[in-house]
């Protein structure tokens, strides 16, 4: 039976590029240490690696050395978090502001600095999935030290509006950190016009290698922050350990392709939402969790009321997807993004994720919405309703 | 073997109760319902102590859908009082039972039990 993969929210294969690019490097001399460049082996490896960081830089319009290489956006989240408010909050500036719709990434490191004696206030999202810039401006105050909010929400596509963000942070000499895991590469981002202090950066999301991530950090606004880790001098002593040559050609390999791809990709995703919804349209108890006009079109998240998850995706069999919530699993909490949109236990146990990527035809998208469609009406049909 | 029997039970709708179709005036009806939003209701036809037929409405993982299917499946003909003799149906060599799903069980047991309690409370 032929599986169709929809599941591009949760991570992406690799692009055929890439793959090359990896498989080139790692058969090339360039395995020296990228640390050891009194040798040649190592200054192979310290070239390309620079030539890397370029790459990465350049698709968000901030200077190479800006750029430190972790091992994906939850480092990244951590690091950008623990790193700036550990060396940077003073006895007058000593709060958060974060939302309950973030990552756990950076909700738990946030949650960690309060038990250290930070304040945190973690605002919540509109009925659209994203925070209200006029929420955040209500929230911030002299004592405010950092603000860390997502880009693109990973479990419904609602996206901030990272600009006037930054803006507001910046007018009030406030940290912004931005969770670019799901935005990067697919929207635009400039570092510089938004006023971003710090991005986590991920490059599985956009058909890179896992395992392999990187945070921006603004020269000029916050220069130094505390490591996470010890133990060596690489990556300016902010990021110790040796670092994974060909993983990081492939990230800035898959950089390189979403640059060029972007507004192409957008384009498909759209198409393949709006086939998906066209084809649901009238389906009972149907809801979309975001916005359409404000929301990425590759991450659909649909509810339906009543239902359980788990149950739609068994029936589809055929379609790699994720369940919205996870309450059905026994051992975790439900969706903490969903119920913080304020959605009702019976939405958001019936919630489905579907996320398309550059590899998914329009058929995929029809297919996968005619399973969707026959699933909704066989459950309601076991549970007795029309 | 036995995500095998999930799957084929899962999928069975033979004795789904059809809420449009089916008349029920002659079923008596046990419900069951846990926190998490499933629910089971039982439809059991009962003749002379006997079950003659059986149908069910479910709603919940496929777990609960498949085990419920199974049970129904296999109560039509037995007698009434012999229903919750849940070892006898094997449910756990047929059906593919998680650790931390072995609560659809007790939820099942609840709607059988619902059932004969109805059936006793027509009966007095």
């Amino acid at each position: 039976m032929q599986q169709i993969y929809l599941d591009y929210a949760s991570t992406t294969p690799l692009a055929e590029e890439v793959v090359a690019e990896m498989g080139a490097l790692m058969n090339n001399s360039s395995y020296g240490n990228p640390s050891a460049t009194d040798h040649f082996f190592g200054k192979q490896a310290h070239e390309l690696i620079e030539n890397a960081r370029l790459e990465v830089a350049s698709l968000i319009n901030s200077l190479p050395d800006e750029i430190i290489w972790t091992s994906g956006a939850t480092e990244a989240n951590n690091l950008a978090i623990l790193g700036l408010s550990r060396f940077k909050a003073t006895d007058s500036k000593r709060q958060i502001i974060s939302s309950f719709a973030e990552h756990k990434s950076v909700i738990e490191p946030c949650k960690q600095l309060e038990k250290e004696g930070l304040e945190l206030l973690l605002l919540s999202p509109n009925t659209n999935g994203s925070i209200d810039i006029n929420e955040l401006e209500k929230a911030i105050s002299e004592k405010t030290l950092l603000v860390s909010l997502m880009h693109i929400n990973n479990e419904i596509g609602s996206i901030n509006d990272i600009r006037s963000m930054g803006h507001v942070c910046r007018k009030s000499n406030i940290f912004f950190h931005v969770d670019a895991a799901q935005g990067i590469g697919k929207l635009p981002i400039d570092v510089k016009d938004c006023n971003i202090d710090l991005m986590s950066l991920s490059a599985h999301k956009i058909y890179g290698p896992k395992g392999i991530g990187a945070l921006f950090i603004d020269k000029e606004s916050v220069g130094r922050i505390e490591p996470i880790l010890s133990g060596g001098g690489q990556e300016r002593a902010l990021r110790p350990g040796t670092l994974a040559t060909h993983q990081i050609g492939g990230m800035a390999r898959a950089y390189r392709i979403a640059k060029d791809k972007m507004a192409d990709d957008h384009d498909h995703l759209m198409a393949c939402r709006t086939v998906f919804l066209d084809n649901c349209k009238g389906l009972t108890g149907m809801q979309v969790n975001s916005n359409p006009d404000h929301a990425f079109p590759g991450i659909l998240s649909i509810s339906t009321k009543g239902l359980h998850a788990e149950s739609i995706i068994y029936d589809m069999r055929t379609i790699a997807v994720s369940k919205g919530s996870a309450c059905t699993s026994d051992s975790e909490e439900p969706s903490h993004v969903l119920k913080a949109m304020g959605l009702s236990q019976d939405c958001i146990n019936g919630t489905v994720r579907f996320s398309f990527g550059r590899n998914t035809t329009l058929e995929d998208a029809q297919f996968a919405s005619e399973l969707y469609r026959n699933s909704v009406n066989r459950l309601n049909h076991l549970r007795g309703i029309k | 073997m036995t995500q095998d029997s999930t799957r084929h039970y899962f999928d069975k709708e033979e004795h789904v109760y059809d809420a449009c179709g089916d008349q029920h005036s002659n079923y008596i009806l046990g419900t069951a319902s846990n926190p998490l939003g499933m629910q089971i209701n039982l439809y059991f036809k009962v003749e002379e102590g006997t079950i003659t037929d059986a149908k069910y409405n479910v709603n919940g993982c496929p777990t609960l859908v498949a085990i419920t299917a199974y049970y129904v499946e296999k109560v039509i003909g037995r007698d009434l009082e012999d229903c919750t003799d849940f070892k006898a149906f094997a449910i756990h060599e047929i059906i593919d039972l998680p650790k931390n799903r072995m609560d659809r069980i007790l939820l099942l047991e609840n709607a059988v039990n619902a059932c004969i309690d109805q059936k006793e409370t027509e009966v007095k």
